[in-house]
């Protein structure tokens, strides 16, 4: 196991910032964090970074206790999402940083920190202060600023906020085979699920201080747990249900069979808008339904349907405003949602 | 917040953490104190101390060689408000009287002559600002004795101002223009102008005139204009410019002393008195008392005033 | 909208003239070769060539510059050594203000407060431990403790530019507290430690007051000598003394404002 937090807690004051947050991430994994600001995910990062500490619960790297280790003498470092250069050394100097804290000999740490500097691409830039480098190869100097130090686990608090989209792309694809090359342990903090969807093969979507769902990054994006997570996740269509039999629900539109047993009399449903089909024949319709506004995204099309469902379609269809649609919902695209009770609980406040 | 966490950390743990490291309070208590206590000890021991000190040494005696004997009396309180082995006279209450409008009047004027200096030097391009605030700058660090003794020079009988003087009537012929009350308020003026003048200028900088702009729309008229659009804004800097002047102003005693002579004393050169030729320090302590006391009130009020700029 | 009227300008160069006028008759009468008066007796540097031999005024150069210097580098150590302690460590807010007073302390006290403030400190040391006659030492002293605070003030300005991730990632990179601090924060922090050096050094050249009271009889610096030549009448030797003094406190300012452009006040 890479790294294993049981029962974090920490309170700020009055306001809870973890709750009983339990997590486990996999040796060699990329684990992302994903939420919402103010979810909890970077006091979580930063008490594993040894830079906050818990209330409560304790870090497990490796198989060792590092609860009541500080930040200094943790196999663990850190991107940070300002990137914190030590704007006054140069790249080399602030690659070799950690090393020399180590009391690594000279030499040697100058050559581990220049092959690190390969590994990001940014040979050739030893020299230049942070305030000659851009926002991109500021971002690699700290990732190589960490890695040099061969961490156990290497942590990344938003490290693509500070980029412009376009790049951020780019650089997502190129976290993601630095970390398949160098088979490390990678744990992200983020709010952006692309990003996250991007780079990582596991997940934790965190909301109000706790975990609201962990799994593969497939697990989740495909079968939220809860409202919060699919809300987060953005399924963006909802209805009320109510169960009819053991795989047979009806909601406003009509009754859906569906390919999963509902836990629940009285619930919640999404589906999400790339999953509705338009049917070809009467017998496949689900539900019949006006298009009030539709929408050219480029490469796929939206329906703004008038009974308050999106759709959207791949292929981008001659459907005129007003037409009606008859709309068919496969089985497995209709998710349950399970407890809704996350979302009503008011964790924010101490006891 | 970091406070809390150390409060905290009392009854919680008894590790705390402070910028990434994992120490115990006490630690980071030793560390603290370390830091600080060099300068707050020096702070605290040759200034915060002695003046509190002045309380009581303003209620001892002078000894027969200057030394303070610690018999309280209320004599030197007595002897400041005028009652003298001859009876009573105002000589010191005018002393005290005079700083007081002295450094009121210094401030006044400087205030006037810098509002016109802040915009002209917001008005340079940003290229010769510079140049010009650098100008402003050096008489602001040029010595104050050399700064004070070059008026001597000005108002010498042979230089031209003073017999421009002699010929308009104005002042004796032969006769140098100091020392006079006039030569203090030029000496004290071109002092603390710059206090003043720089303070002003950047809350002149940071004018919004569109503010300004609808004033001259709606009032028409310059002093309303001045009144409502411009003052408002600059009172924080202006503010600034008072305490930075009207305190140092009326505790000022080498423009007094060269440029005023005897006839012109301020508390400043008082105060200087006791602890230098009279070696009355009994005495000179009651009058910084009150110095201390009228610069406390002075602070108060403008930072009072600033408080209500602000809001 | 006329952000300048005529009318500020010309007040302006009039207060220009005003605020020079003085000091440039200082510097054009130094190079008057009359001995006595104000009239132009012709063009001279003998004034120049007399004080390079005035072993008095040597000496108070002298000590004017040790004065400068030692109390500059004692005070820079101490005030920053204050900023940090005061602005990077956890304090409850009651304590924080009071350590805020005391540290305005010396920026508000008058000068002539705190030149009565220290003889009376520095008698009661003399009379408690007998030693620490007035002079050069109890000048220094003095002078450290009003510069400590503008110190302190000025690394203070610099401490709140630095965010403390900077000192988290050099402890997240296996730092030890020594070597955050000399290794990060202090190189971090050296524009506003230089600026307030250089605070430090011109407030020690510029002082009068607090010299005058604390010196004793063997340590007069410029400033003290100009004044006690002044009372005993104006020679044209303090002309050439006060312009090269005017001259260097412009070379100064100008390199302040070379040095540290925006960073003042």
């Amino acid at each position: 196991m890479g790294l294993t937090a049981y029962a974090v807690c920490k309170n700020y004051g009055e306001t809870r910032a973890l709750y009983d947050v339990d997590l486990a991430v996999n040796k060699g994994e990329f684990f992302t964090l994903l939420g919402p600001s103010g979810c909890g995910k970077t006091t979580l990062l930063r008490i594993v970074a040894g830079l906050e500490m818990a209330d409560n619960g304790r870090i497990v790297i490796n198989g060792k206790d590092f609860t009541k280790i500080p930040a200094n003498r943790r196999p663990v470092n850190t991107v940070f999402q300002s990137y914190a250069m030590f704007p006054h050394l140069t790249v080399l100097e602030n690659v070799c940083f950690g090393l020399i804290s180590r009391r690594i000999p000279k030499a040697q740490a100058i050559e581990k920190a220049r092959a690190t500097l390969d590994l990001v691409r940014l040979a050739g830039f030893e020299d230049r202060k942070p305030d000659q480098l851009s926002g991109g190869q500021r971002q690699r100097v700290a990732l190589a600023r960490a890695l040099a130090n061969e961490p156990e686990i290497l942590l990344l608090d938003e490290p693509m906020s500070a980029l412009d989209a376009k790049l951020r792309v780019q650089v997502q694809v190129e976290l993601r085979q630095i970390q398949q090359r160098l088979d490390k342990t990678f744990i992200m903090v983020t709010h952006d699920q692309q990003e996250a969807l991007t780079v990582s093969d596991r997940m934790a979507v965190m909301g109000q201080g706790q975990v609201a769902q962990y799994g593969s990054v497939r697990e989740v994006y495909d079968r939220p747990r809860n409202r919060f997570v699919a809300d987060f996740l953005q399924t963006q269509n909802f209805l009320d249900a109510e169960r009819v039999g053991p795989r047979e629900i009806s909601t406003r539109l009509g009754r859906w069979r569906l390919c999963e047993d509902i836990p629940w009399e009285k619930g919640c449903i999404t589906v999400r808008p790339e999953k509705l089909q338009i049917a070809r024949e009467a017998s496949a319709c689900d539900f019949r339904a006006r298009v009030n506004t539709v929408i050219y995204r480029g490469c796929y099309q939206q329906f703004i349907l008038d009974n308050g469902l999106l759709m959207e379609t791949e292929t981008v269809l001659p459907v005129a405003q007003g037409e009606e649609l008859m709309v068919h919902v496969p089985k497995d695209a209709v998710i349950v949602l399970h407890e809704d009770e996350f979302q009503r609980m008011d964790l924010r406040k101490v006891k | 917040m970091q406070g809390e966490n150390l409060e905290h950390a009392k009854e919680a743990s008894t590790i705390i953490l402070h910028n990434g490291e994992m120490v115990r309070p006490s630690i980071i208590r030793a560390r603290q104190a370390t830091f600080i206590s060099p300068g707050i000890l020096a702070i605290i021991t040759l200034l915060a101390l002695p003046c509190i000190s002045l309380f009581a040494v303003a209620f001892m005696t002078r000894g027969q060689y200057g030394e303070i004997l610690f018999e309280p009396t209320f004599g030197n309180i007595r002897r400041l408000l005028g009652f003298g082995y001859f009876g009573w006279s105002a000589d010191n209450l005018l002393i005290l009287w005079r700083s007081v409008v002295v450094a009121f009047v210094t401030t006044a004027l400087c205030i006037v002559l810098s509002y016109p200096l802040a915009f002209f030097l917001a008005a340079r391009p940003a290229k010769t600002r510079l140049l010009w605030l650098t100008v402003l700058l050096i008489p602001f660090w040029t010595n104050l004795v050399i700064r004070t003794y070059a008026w001597l020079l000005v108002f010498d009988s042979d230089m031209p101002f003073a017999r421009i003087m002699a010929w308009l009537g104005l002042m004796e012929p032969g006769t140098s223009a100091y020392p006079s009350q006039f030569a203090v308020y030029v000496g004290m003026v071109s002092v603390f102008l710059p206090f003043v003048a720089l303070p002003i200028y950047t809350a002149v900088e940071k004018l919004d005139w569109s503010i300004v702009e609808a004033a001259v729309d709606l009032y028409s008229n310059k002093w309303r204009v001045f009144r409502h659009a411009i003052l408002p804004q600059t009172l924080p800097g202006l503010s600034v410019g008072i305490t930075l002047t009207f305190v140092p102003a009326m505790g000022m005693f080498v423009v007094p002393d060269m440029l005023g002579g005897a006839r012109y004393m301020l508390i400043g050169n008082l105060i200087q008195q006791q602890f230098g030729t009279s070696r009355d320090w009994p005495f000179g302590a009651a009058l910084s008392l009150v110095l201390m006391i009228l610069t406390l009130g002075a602070l108060m009020a403008t930072s009072g005033k600033r408080k209500k700029g602000r809001a | 909208m006329k952000r300048c009227s005529i009318g500020s300008s010309i007040g302006s160069v009039a207060i220009f003239i005003f605020l020079y006028l003085p000091m440039l008759s200082v510097a054009v009468f130094s190079f008057n070769a009359s001995k006595m008066g104000l009239k132009w007796g012709g063009f001279s540097t003998e004034w120049y060539e007399k004080l390079v031999h005035n072993q008095m005024i040597l000496n108070a150069a002298w000590n004017t510059l040790v004065l400068a210097v030692t109390s500059t580098f004692i005070s820079t150590i101490i005030g920053t050594m204050l900023a940090i302690g005061m602005f990077r460590f956890p304090w409850s807010r009651r304590a924080m203000n009071k350590l805020n007073v005391l540290l305005h302390l010396p920026v508000v006290t008058p000068d002539i407060i705190f030149a009565v403030a220290l003889v009376i400190a520095f008698s009661v040391i003399r009379y408690m431990t007998g030693l620490f006659e007035l002079g050069m030492a109890s000048m220094i002293v003095g002078h450290v403790t009003f510069q400590i605070s503008f110190v302190a003030l000025a690394v203070k300005g610099r401490l709140e530019l630095i965010g403390h991730d900077v000192e988290e990632a050099a402890c997240d990179l296996y730092a030890g507290y020594w070597r955050v601090l000399t290794r990060v924060l202090l190189p971090m922090l050296m524009p506003g430690i230089v600026a307030g050096a250089m605070l430090a050094f011109t407030l020690s050249l510029d002082d009068f007051v607090i010299s005058f009271f604390t010196a004793g009889p063997k340590s007069s610096t410029l400033p003290l000598f100009i004044y006690a030549s002044v009372k005993r009448g104006i020679t044209p030797e303090i002309h050439a003394l006060s312009t090269i003094i005017m001259l260097a406190t412009i070379c100064t300012v100008a390199f302040m404002q070379k040095m540290a452009p925006g960073a003042k006040h």
